[in-house]
């Protein structure tokens, strides 16, 4: 088995009002791995990605678990070796690009400033950070490097953030939505290129998204969020070809794939249940068409159904009502 | 309803609110009852008691006329209120209907509305007033109107910012879609919309509009004599500060006190309504 | 075929530039010339990236925008004539891509939906029927109608907006982006629902997205709009099997896959930036990014010609390209 470079262990964070966003959730990086976590909004996929790197605002509180990187529990450390970890080993890209670059300094002198904090010398950094443009794919790097943030489209702006993360070469890259907010001939390239540097440096990405399309493109392996649960954890061939949770499987059919001539898609009744009053028993089982007592009375556990395959459902081998 | 309630607790957390939703509440209550709490008329002198200390008498001294300090400062309470109050509402009513129509119209309306806003914006705002006050003839009513024409750009300008992000959103579209006029738009959609924003503006402006007040009474052109306006028995102790402090620190007191009190009030009320309005 | 129900004719709009003293020294082309007809009882897709013109259209189909040149008529009727725009206003429904902006947070579902009625001279027990009604057409519990917008799922939000927009039994309802800010499950329900009142009142749409897999599931035509420009008409199956605009194909193989089987198709990716739409433009729009342009693409302007059966496509080089079809 390959090394595991993030272990993230029964990880639950709660809000104001008691307000559990993600309850117990556990999944691993490998080296090089890109794991794409997906769900609909609200389900706890942002905030998962966020209490990895600690940056759950106040009210919001991890509230239990471990987050391991590279055999270090990320939550016991300082908030000075956390402020070392973010960055240099793992780094995070957001949906909204324009936020997360400071506008009154160029591109260049943002990229080569995280450099020059690690005692590069600065013409070192700026041809560094040069290449690393090249490798991002921005037309005409060397001129670009002396533009503003808003000179520059929103495309643009993400491959500028993604080489800015990658010029440190941090082991683990985490990309919140970062194509959400573009064009889909846009997103096309974003991905692409995100799926070449992944291989070039041999990082690992974490992928959070509401889109399957963008998991079929670029995860090896998915874990899909329902409600602030994990409900289910596999190889991205084996959740495309054989979902086993409902919650999957008619999620799946409801991806707008056919004509209209074709058919009809398929809905899920019913809504997300309150997060903020304890939930008993399996949390979809008020969507579920097969749910029966023994969901209603008992939270099933994210098991083994097969080897690599995890799902939390009463129905599936192996899930037994273990909580 | 539901969330009120929370934020309602969420503000009860701050104790500089209460302290100064007490603050004001003091000094409306002065303003109200001032003839049953006033030991004496506010223009009645004692002539052999000038610039008295504080006694059993004069809780607070007298001034040089022999008038009773306190009584005064209660009285003048009143007058502080009445001026400010005024001053708020004309300034309300202008700066809001202008940004309106700037914010909303844009264009041709919106280059002339921010020009003249920009042009009143760059004048110091209290030479503005005096010269506005000294070609109406120095009172109480010609001060409120005073400082009404010079504050209103800040309405204007934050109302305009406002009505341009509601503008664009879609239940304006919509409205227009299936037939609403202009005015019907502004009146029913936008100006609904602006309401907390008018509270709150209105509540931060209060405290400035009195200090304003207080100001110009001080220079002798608001409320004239024997009135009991705060700047000007302020003004009128300075000459004695030495023998009759007591003549200028009460007044100045009521004075910070009550601003004071109104500002933090109005910071809670910007916290309960919208915390994070940049004014 | 069946009736015409909106027509389009050379529709230009040009946006001023500011630029200093010089007065009206450039314009932005975000319209230019567009010539396009919607049939009765039909979905017209209308797709497009950020830049393509495809909201300032809707925006002047709805009456928000005087266009600078060309006319947009409704049965006969000049959508801009001022004169009739209380009568227009029966004719066009409109429902925006935001659900929380939609509806007014200071008044009751109840209200935003009883204004448009109060407004066209409906009484009130009438607008009562009416609301319950057209309430209940969507799906829209009764119980929620007393409720503000804050208190509802952006879902119900969403249907609250539909059912206002059809209150007045329009003839064409304009859909920008209705389910782009909505989630997958919520997303599959509306679209269904739509799907539904189209067949049961005979409800013409006009459907605006950037999502290439819903406005194929919705869509009887798509038109391809870039750089202010249609690029691209057909029948919706005609235009994902036998696009012939290279910026079709670009746009249909940047959608991303299915399955992750389809994980190393080719990509036709665009290189580069929208083309500036201001000042004088000369050639297809198209050209700057497109993989096959030839000399001639850059300085003459492609006609919007007829490949038969209605597929209309603005290439010089239609027949002549190769693509690999889907």
């Amino acid at each position: 088995m390959e090394e595991k470079i993030l272990e993230v262990n029964d990880l639950s964070v709660s809000f104001s009002g008691g307000v559990q966003a993600v309850s117990d959730v556990s999944f691993d990086l490998r080296r090089g791995e890109a794991f794409a976590l997906v769900g609909e909004s609200g389900c706890g996929k942002s905030t998962t990605a966020r209490a990895i790197l600690r940056l759950i605002r106040s009210p919001g509180r991890i509230t239990g678990g471990q987050v391991r990187f590279e055999g270090r529990d990320l939550l016991e450390l300082s908030s000075k070796e956390m402020s070392q970890v973010r960055g240099r080993e793992i780094g995070m890209i957001f949906q909204n690009p324009l936020d997360s670059l400071n506008p009154v300094y160029t591109i260049g002198g943002q990229v080569t400033e995280g450099l020059v904090v690690d005692r590069m010398e600065k013409r070192e950094a700026w041809r560094l950070a040069a290449d690393m443009f090249r490798d991002v794919k921005i037309p005409d790097a060397e001129k670009r490097m002396k533009s503003y943030p808003h000179e520059i489209s929103g495309g643009m702006r993400q491959r500028v953030m993604i080489g800015m993360m990658l010029c440190r070469h941090p082991k683990l890259l985490i990309a919140d939505e970062p194509t959400t907010a573009l064009d889909v001939t846009i997103q096309a390239g974003i991905i692409e290129l995100m799926n070449d540097l992944r291989r070039k440096y041999d990082t690992a990405v974490l992928m959070i998204t509401h889109d399957f399309g963008i998991v079929a493109d670029m995860a090896d392996r998915v874990g899909v969020m329902y409600a602030g649960k994990l409900v289910e954890l596999g190889d991205v061939y084996t959740i495309f070809d054989r979902p086993l949770h409902p919650y999957t499987r008619m999620l799946m059919k409801a991806l707008p794939v056919i004509t209209k001539k074709e058919g009809r898609l398929a809905t899920i009744p019913g809504t997300v249940p309150d997060l903020s009053k304890p939930v008993k028993g399996c949390r979809f089982a008020d969507r579920c068409p097969d749910a029966c007592g023994i969901c209603r009375g008992a939270a099933p556990a994210l098991t083994e159904c097969q080897p690599g395959h995890l799902c939390a459902c009463h129905k599936e081998k192996g899930g037994g009502a273990h909580v | 309803m539901k969330w009120k309630k929370s934020k309602l607790r969420q503000v009860v957390k701050k104790p500089l609110f209460f302290i100064g939703f007490f603050m004001m509440l003091v000094v409306v209550l002065a303003a109200v009852f001032a003839p049953q709490l006033a030991p004496h008329g506010f223009a009645d002198q004692a002539l052999n008691m000038k610039l008295a200390p504080p006694c059993a008498q004069f809780p607070l001294g007298t001034d040089r006329y022999g008038r009773c300090i306190l009584s005064r400062i209660l009285f003048g309470s009143r007058i502080a209120l009445k001026v400010g109050l005024v001053a708020v509402v004309i300034e309300t009513v202008i700066g809001v209907t202008l940004g309106i129509l700037a914010g909303y119209y844009g264009k041709k309306t919106d280059r002339v509305i921010m020009f003249v806003t920009d042009m009143i914006w760059s004048i110091p705002p209290i030479i503005l007033a005096m010269a506005i006050v000294l070609l109406l003839g120095p009172s109480a009513e010609n001060v409120a109107i005073s400082v009404a024409l010079v504050t209103w750009a800040q309405f204007t300008k934050i109302v305009r910012a406002k009505v341009q992000s509601i503008k664009s959103l879609s239940y304006i579209e919509a409205a227009k879609v299936y037939g609403e006029s202009d005015l019907q738009i502004i009146l029913r959609y936008i100006l609904p919309n602006l309401t907390s924003t008018i509270v709150i503006l209105a509540s931060l402006a209060l405290p400035s509009a009195i200090l304003s007040t207080t100001s110009m009474g001080f220079l002798g052109l608001g409320a004239q004599e024997p009135l009991p306006d705060w700047g000007m028995i302020l003004s009128n102790g300075i000459q004695f500060i030495k023998k009759a402090p007591w003549v200028t620190f009460w007044p100045g007191l009521a004075i910070v006190w009550t601003v004071l009190g109104f500002n933090l009030a109005a910071e809670g009320l910007k916290e309960l309504l919208d915390p994070r309005m940049k004014v | 075929m069946s009736e015409t129900l909106l027509c389009i004719e050379h529709l230009k709009k040009y946006f001023p530039l500011k630029s200093g003293l010089k007065k009206n020294a450039a314009f932005v082309r975000a319209v230019d010339d567009v010539t396009l007809d919607i049939h009765a009882g039909e979905t017209l897709g209308l797709v497009g990236e950020s830049g393509s013109g495809k909201t300032t259209l809707a925006k002047m189909i709805l009456g928000l925008m005087e266009p600078t040149e060309g006319t947009i008529t409704l049965d006969g009727m000049d959508i801009h004539d001022r004169g009739r725009r209380k009568e227009l206003s029966h004719c066009v429904g409109a429902v925006f891509q935001d659900p929380a902006s939609s509806l007014n947070p200071r008044a009751t579902v109840y209200r935003s939906l009883e204004r448009p009625l109060e407004l066209n001279g409906c009484s009130k027990g009438d607008a009562r029927d009416l609301i319950y009604e057209t309430a209940e057409k969507v799906n829209l519990g009764r119980e929620l109608l007393e409720r503000f917008p804050y208190e509802l799922s952006g879902g119900q939000q969403q249907r609250v907006s539909i059912a206002r927009a059809i209150l007045l039994k329009p003839k064409l309802l304009v859909l920008d982006e209705p389910t782009s800010a909505l989630d997958v499950s919520v997303q599959a329900q509306t679209l269904n629902e739509l799907l539904d009142l189209q067949q049961k009142f005979g409800l013409t749409y006009l459907f605006i997205t950037h999502n290439l897999s819903v406005v194929r599931y919705m869509s009887d035509r798509i038109c391809v709009m870039y750089g202010g420009k249609v690029m691209e008409l057909g029948e919706a199956e005609e235009i994902y099997g036998h696009y012939r605009h290279p910026y079709t194909l670009s746009l249909l193989s940047s959608v991303p896959p299915l399955h992750p089987s389809q994980r190393e198709r080719k990509k036709v990716l665009l290189t580069g930036d929208m083309p500036s739409l201001i000042g004088e433009l000369t050639g297809c729009r198209f050209a700057s990014r497109c993989p096959f342009a030839q000399e001639s693409c850059r300085t003459e302007e492609p006609p919007f010609r007829d490949l038969g059966e209605g597929h209309r496509v603005a290439c010089s080089l239609a027949e002549t390209l190769d693509f690999p079809n889907r």
